[in-house]
């Protein structure tokens, strides 16, 4: 990896009081003659647990996913930012998620604020869910969600320097 | 009647005569849900990662790869006992040897190791059987031998049973029945599998004990070895220990049923030398014997002998039979032995007719056969 233009700047103005300031007025002459945009993806796993509450009535919370066993629900975020100082072009932004080993995608759970969400059976080719047929002793129907094998959002916005978004999904430990 | 009948009759014997219940064909057993373990073994890692790309100003950047997750699969300790046996087991009253059979499957997603405890004061039963030993399945004979080359006997924890996921073993109850019992009294035995991680967590083995943990209770480091090699996984209690619906242990009866045997004797058509009916030397005796099974049981082994006094001769080939078992033969040459057992035999000068298990119930069998006065 080679170091940045930006990366110079950021040290030699990270002492100081103006230095955010400073930053942030040289980073856009910088980064437009040298484009060095940063999408991070930060991607952490929860235990999604039903539980009757002192109502009686049925709620979920996320837990901590220390205590996973068979049968259990889990969700994962992924977290996108864009840490660089340009803005990434809207309909950009394409994050693919396999489903993990020994799990199965729960039908309907994927989400994305202000994206389009399409699912593969193998990995490769994406499309809608209505799109997603299998074969069954030679008729075609509809896939099931356990059958799907990776998820793929497309964020529409633009996504500016320093904004962040999150997807996420569930699965049930098979 | 002629004494010389009256003292015949004494000289039936039924031999190796065991009572037991007849088997309830259409029985239906409820088992308790499908004992097959769930999916994803203890201590695997599951990961996660996802991948993004991405462009600024129409220009594709380097795609960027997540951070991947870990979480290691924990331990579901589960487990389900079923009674194997048809339906309520027969015995006598008293009766030793008393076998009930029991299967432990390991429902969970680890390997764990389990102790059995049979219990004896169950209620809704009428009596209580005495457990003379618990015994595992271990030489691949069908049933329960004991001996030498025959089942192990299980003696906590020594033998504790350890399970891979999805392994059974098959469990007999030996017991004793005890005496002064009725028809149809039913005594029931439970037995339960309590994983030791439970035991070692919990303090206890009795789900009527309040520290018996629920589901979901876990116990850190208790499980098996993750595949990273790091430590042991989280043990967590599965729902097969739901005091409210346990699955851990499961029930057999014994019910007291035995058949009856009732056998009549008659002499008849007495045939003199002249014609006539007297009992004189010479004169030729029919003698019928009628054998009735009644009860709920069947009288397994049945077998009916009859001593030819000496004032008698038996008339060879006469013996007759109206039901015999298959594989038996009216003949006089006891072969095979052990198997073919019906007929007269010189050496002993005894008649006898193998019925093998006869069901309470059954039409009367008829034996005949014709004796001469010498």
């Amino acid at each position: 990896m080679t170091l940045s233009i930006k990366d110079q700047l950021t040290r030699s103005l990270s002492r100081g009081a103006g230095a955010v300031r400073l930053f942030v007025l040289f980073s856009g002459l910088v980064l437009s003659a040298h484009a060095t945009a940063e999408v991070t993806l930060e991607n952490s796993v929860q235990k999604v647990e039903t539980f009757v509450n002192e109502s009686g009535e049925t709620e979920r919370r996320l837990l901590d996913a220390d205590s996973v066993v068979p049968g259990d629900e889990l969700r994962y975020t992924i977290q996108f930012t864009n840490n660089g100082s340009d803005v990434v072009d809207a309909n950009s932004v394409v994050i693919t998620n396999p489903i993990p080993e020994n799990t199965e995608y729960l039908d309907d759970t994927a989400f994305g604020s202000g994206t389009v969400i399409v699912y593969s059976l193998d990995g490769e080719a994406f499309a809608a869910p209505e799109a997603l047929t299998v074969m069954d002793q030679g008729v075609e129907v509809s896939a099931s969600a356990k059958e799907y094998r990776a998820i793929r959002w497309i964020f529409e916005p633009e996504l500016k320097p320093g904004e962040s978004s999150h997807v996420s999904f569930n699965v049930r430990l098979k | 009647m002629q004494p010389l009948v009256r003292r015949r009759q004494h000289s039936v014997a039924l031999s190796a005569m065991v009572l037991r219940r007849l088997a309830i064909v259409f029985t239906s057993i409820v088992l308790p849900v499908a004992a097959h373990a769930v999916g994803t073994n203890a201590g695997l890692e599951i990961r996660n990662s996802a991948q993004a790309s991405f462009s600024v100003g129409g220009i594709a950047q380097t795609p960027v790869n997540s951070n991947s997750t870990q979480t290691f699969v924990a331990e579901l300790i589960d487990v389900v006992v079923v009674s194997t046996n048809a339906g309520p087991v027969g015995v006598s009253s008293p009766d030793v040897g008393a076998v009930l059979e029991f299967t432990v499957t390991n429902t969970g997603n680890g390997a764990e190791t389990f102790q059995l405890i049979a219990n004896v004061a169950v209620g809704g039963d009428d009596f209580n059987p005495a457990l003379t030993q618990l015994y595992l399945e271990t030489n691949s004979v069908p049933g329960l031998q004991i001996g030498a080359s025959g089942d192990t006997p299980y003696l906590s924890p020594g033998n504790d049973p350890v399970l891979a996921e999805d392994e059974s073993i098959q469990v007999y109850a030996l017991s004793s029945i005890p005496a002064g019992l009725t028809q149809n009294n039913e005594g029931a035995l439970q037995l339960r599998a309590v994983s030791t991680t439970i035991i070692a967590g919990s303090g206890t083995a009795d789900p009527s004990d309040p520290d018996f943990p629920a589901p979901g209770t876990s116990y850190a480091g208790a499980g098996d070895p993750d595949e990273a090699g790091t430590g042991n996984v989280i043990a967590v209690v599965g729902a097969t220990q739901d005091v409210n619906n346990l699955l851990i242990s499961a029930e057999g009866r014994y019910v007291v049923s035995s058949a009856v045997v009732a056998l009549t004797k008659t002499a008849s058509n007495v045939v003199d030398p002249f014609g006539g009916a007297t009992l004189v030397p010479g004169a030729v005796i029919t003698y019928t014997l009628e054998v009735e099974v009644s009860g709920t049981g069947t009288a397994e082994a049945l077998a009916i002998t009859d001593l030819i006094p000496a004032e008698l001769e038996y008339l060879a080939g006469t013996l007759a039979v109206s039901a015999l078992p298959a594989g038996e033969e009216v003949d006089d040459d006891f072969a095979p032995v052990g198997i073919d057992n019906t007929g007269f035999d010189a050496g002993t000068q005894t008649v006898t007719v193998s019925l093998s298990d006869v069901a309470g119930g059954a039409p009367v069998i008829t034996i005949t056969f014709d004796a001469a006065i010498r």
